[in-house]
């Protein structure tokens, strides 16, 4: 299931659901965790290690993003860029398209946005609270991914989803915002 | 759009085809499948079970935030990450079993696993859809309750291992005689 929903003072405003539920197995519980330490924001040099058991039946560690240094060409090689995701406000409205590359007009970007996982549930979240201190009118929501984008050391970004509302929020200045994507298996 | 579907064929010796589907998990959301997300679970996807040949790398395009088109690599000939060719041919095996005790999350092999062969990778960008397949002609008579899916990745010492990532379990167990051919083909659907 890929969900976004979002809230204002806590109250949910609306969800938009792209893809639903699946199961909650052994794949499923594997791929959550392999989400989850993709999208994790990581900073600089720093590592995510994912824990699984090999076929023996001891638990092995597997780096999913690592420093692995200046001659190493990687999406996720931690050397010279931070690698995780960001959550992308915009006030654009024009249909989405998946040639979309960036927000139509944006607003506000987060980049070290909450992500955590459920695995009895096998849910991966990404949310972000925001308030502004005037009003503002949200009508897109994107998340990207930044990494390593090209060599070893050009770090960069790039859109993974691009979602309208419609119809747009208003959130009131002050007001609580909340933007939750949950990426569910 | 998200599923992952095992499709189970027998191949008898008299040339008969038998299809089993198990373990279908699909559904469809707004029906937005081909979207920017779709594509992108797709690619992640992608990067999760491509095959290389030891020291291969396999990059991925995309355009960045400023419009650049960019090409970069997610396997990378280096020996100590998940996404890295350098220790080992990074590949995919499906396993056959005897054993029908209903899967759990915290399998990690097959409980009666009689054998484990090396998995032919393909992604359909077209349609979005990546399938992985294993088949296996027995010499004696079997019976086949079990299917599992492995990936062999590099760990942070540079050692390969085998990690299980799927267990699914054929309801009723099927039987195959020796010379005939049975194929399970994990299918993911975006």
């Amino acid at each position: 299931m890929f969900v976004i929903e979002d809230y204002i003072n806590g109250e949910r405003v609306g969800k938009v659901v792209k893809w639903s539920s699946v199961d909650s197995d052994l794949f499923t519980r594997s791929i959550v965790l392999l989400f989850y330490h993709v999208l994790i924001p990581i900073a600089r040099t720093d590592s995510a290690v994912l824990i699984a058991r090999d076929d023996t039946g001891v638990d092995r560690f597997f780096y999913i993003k690592a420093n692995m240094g200046s001659g190493v060409y990687n999406l996720f090689n931690t050397y010279n860029c931070p690698v995780g995701v960001s959550i992308r406000l915009g006030s654009g409205s024009s249909p989405p398209s998946r040639d979309d590359y960036r927000l139509e007009s944006e607003v506000y970007v987060i980049t070290n946005p909450t992500v955590r996982y459920d695995i009895p549930e096998g849910f991966v979240v990404i949310e972000v609270n925001v308030f502004f201190t005037s009003d503002v009118t949200i009508c897109e929501v994107g998340l990207s991914f930044r990494g390593t984008v090209a060599g070893a050391t050009t770090c960069g970004e790039f859109l993974i989803d691009r979602t309208v509302f419609s119809p747009c929020r208003i959130i009131p200045a002050y007001a609580s915002y909340r933007v939750r994507y949950r990426v569910q298996f | 759009m998200f599923g992952k579907e095992l499709v189970v064929t027998i191949v008898r010796r008299d040339g008969r085809v038998e299809t089993y589907r198990v373990a279908v998990n699909r559904d469809v959301g707004d029906g937005s499948g081909g979207d920017l997300i779709t594509r992108w679970g797709f690619w992640l996807f992608y990067c999760f079970f491509a095959e290389a040949t030891r020291t291969l790398n396999i990059s991925i395009s995309f355009r960045d935030l400023t419009g650049a088109s960019r090409s970069q690599r997610c396997i990378t000939n280096y020996p100590y990450i998940f996404f890295g060719s350098g220790c080992t041919d990074r590949a995919l095996f499906i396993g056959f079993g005897s054993d029908s005790s209903p899967p759990s999350r915290d399998d990690y092999r097959l409980l009666g696993e009689l054998v484990r062969v090396g998995a032919s990778f393909s992604a359909d960008e077209s349609n979005y859809v990546i399938t992985i397949s294993g088949s296996w002609t027995p010499a004696s008579d079997v019976t086949v309750c079990e299917v599992g899916l492995y990936i062999r990745v590099c760990d942070l010492g540079g050692v390969a291992r085998y990690v299980l990532f799927d267990r699914s379990v054929l309801s009723p167990c099927r039987s195959v005689s020796a010379g005939e051919t049975v194929v399970a083909s994990y299918v993911f659907r975006f």
